[in-house]
């Protein structure tokens, strides 16, 4: 018996083949990024406009994707994925302030002014008007 | 000093072309890049500031202060039962149905016009519901369309509420996108420059800047727009136009969008300068420092927007 490949024969690739390869794999992730990107702002679009009568919903939703779309920019596209530990010591103390100032504005958002509740002064600026 | 057309320090090391990613690339600390993340540290700090004074405002703004009736700050108290009339539609004779507006609420000729003018959005205010429902029929008979309603109040403009809001989510979203395209192309650009490959990342650079370019154009437009183009109903304006004095909403989006766009203008004559320099062969897989600064600050200038329109637009 004979010792015969049955494999068929493998041509190395030419060069236009491979730079076409690396071009394509190169694109790969960003193009991904970007359709996920695309994906999440009609997803924006679409839960603001059917949700808008459900504020807390709405406001979790909306907040949640564009959370993911710009961890999609800054993880890929500024190459936080790709980059050491130094860029997030740098970037971290400025993002932690982001957070404690948000965080010290919810006060704002609890102890809100109820000018309904409060006595209806003499004066206004247009009174009704009776019909024609 | 190396050469422009030397191959990459990736090839260099005996990697293959094909292997070639950013997964691959070492990301150098150098002073250069040290700057520019400091830089954008003290960007996040100022558009956390700016993003924080807006929540401010608009948690902060009484539950009174809009009204799809009555100008922004209007005190409501007493007008809580009023009615009003949206006028959708003239019909075919105009200066009937302003002498009609005009008998039913005894309003002068200008603001009658400026009622007018914001339909299919006019709002007649200042009735009663008896006024409301006479002027909806005599209206009605000069073949206008109306309707009545009621007296709605909120904090702060909701979206597509077209008598309290006069920002337009669906050009907004597509300029958000146009946007996050520019994003894709810039770090396109660096990805090819980083591959030796220099007329296409001039390519990319210029499509970059013909993206930031059009999305500061339709900003320019929605500007125009909003402070002189069209005419505003009363729960938007007391003037018709959407001035930055007209409102708390107002001067605070023209303040966040304001500032958003006078850094996009700043990355797009970056950007314009990059293009140049990248025609003239200054940039190479050795040498694209400048490309990826100009690209973070981009990409930078990109994540806000897309929070600045969530925040302004969407909530």
């Amino acid at each position: 018996m004979t010792d015969v490949d049955a494999s068929p024969p493998i041509a190395p690739a030419t060069p236009a083949e491979a730079a076409a390869a690396a071009s394509v794999e190169a694109h790969a992730p960003y193009m991904k990024v970007l359709l996920g990107l695309f994906l999440l702002t009609v997803g924006e679009y679409f839960f603001a406009r059917f949700l808008q009568d459900s504020p807390a919903p709405l406001m979790f939703g909306l907040v949640m994707m564009a959370a993911a779309k710009a961890g999609l920019v800054a993880w890929y596209f500024m190459h936080l994925k790709f980059e050491r530990l130094w860029v997030f010591l740098v970037i971290g103390p400025a993002a932690l302030m982001a957070v404690i100032l948000t965080l010290m504005l919810f006060p704002d958002f609890v102890w809100q002014p109820d000018p309904l509740g409060e006595p209806v002064p003499a004066a206004s600026n247009e009174p009704p008007r009776p019909g024609p | 000093m190396t050469s422009p057309d030397a191959p990459t320090h990736l090839e260099a090391a005996g990697h293959p072309p094909h292997r070639l990613s950013a997964d691959a690339a070492p990301a150098p600390a150098t002073p250069g890049k040290v700057g520019m993340w400091l830089f954008l540290a003290t960007e996040v700090m100022f558009f956390t500031g700016l993003i924080g004074s807006y929540i401010v405002c608009r948690a902060g703004s009484p539950p009174t202060s809009y009204s799809n009736l009555y100008a922004p700050a209007t005190r409501l108290d007493r007008l809580k039962e009023t009615r009003g009339v949206v006028l959708t539609d003239v019909g075919a004779d105009a200066t009937a149905a302003a002498g009609a507006i005009a008998a039913a609420t005894g309003k002068p000729e200008a603001e009658v016009a400026r009622i007018l003018a914001t339909v299919p959005h006019g709002v007649v205010n200042g009735l009663d519901e008896e006024g409301a429902d006479g002027l909806v029929a005599a209206l009605g008979q000069l073949g206008a369309k109306a309707e009545a309603i009621p007296l709605r109040m909120s904090s702060w403009p909701r979206p597509y509420d077209e008598l309290m809001n006069p920002l337009s989510v669906d050009l907004t979203t597509i300029n958000t996108f146009i946007l996050i395209c520019s994003s894709a192309t810039m770090v396109l650009a660096v990805s090819a420059i980083q591959r030796g490959r220099k007329g296409l990342c001039s390519l990319y650079l210029l499509a970059t800047l013909v993206l930031g370019s059009l999305f500061l154009g339709v900003q320019v437009y929605e500007y125009h727009e909003l402070l002189e183009g069209r005419t505003y109903p009363a729960g938007i304006s007391p003037t018709g136009h959407f001035t930055p004095d007209v409102s708390l909403f107002a001067s605070c989006f023209f303040a966040t969008t304001g500032f958003h766009g006078l850094h996009v203008a700043v990355g797009v004559v970056a950007l314009a300068i990059v293009f140049l320099g990248s025609l003239l062969g200054r940039f190479s897989a050795q040498n694209f420092a400048t490309i990826e600064y100009v690209g973070l600050y981009w990409h930078f200038v990109d994540v806000v927007w897309i929070l600045l329109f969530t925040i302004i637009y969407l909530i």
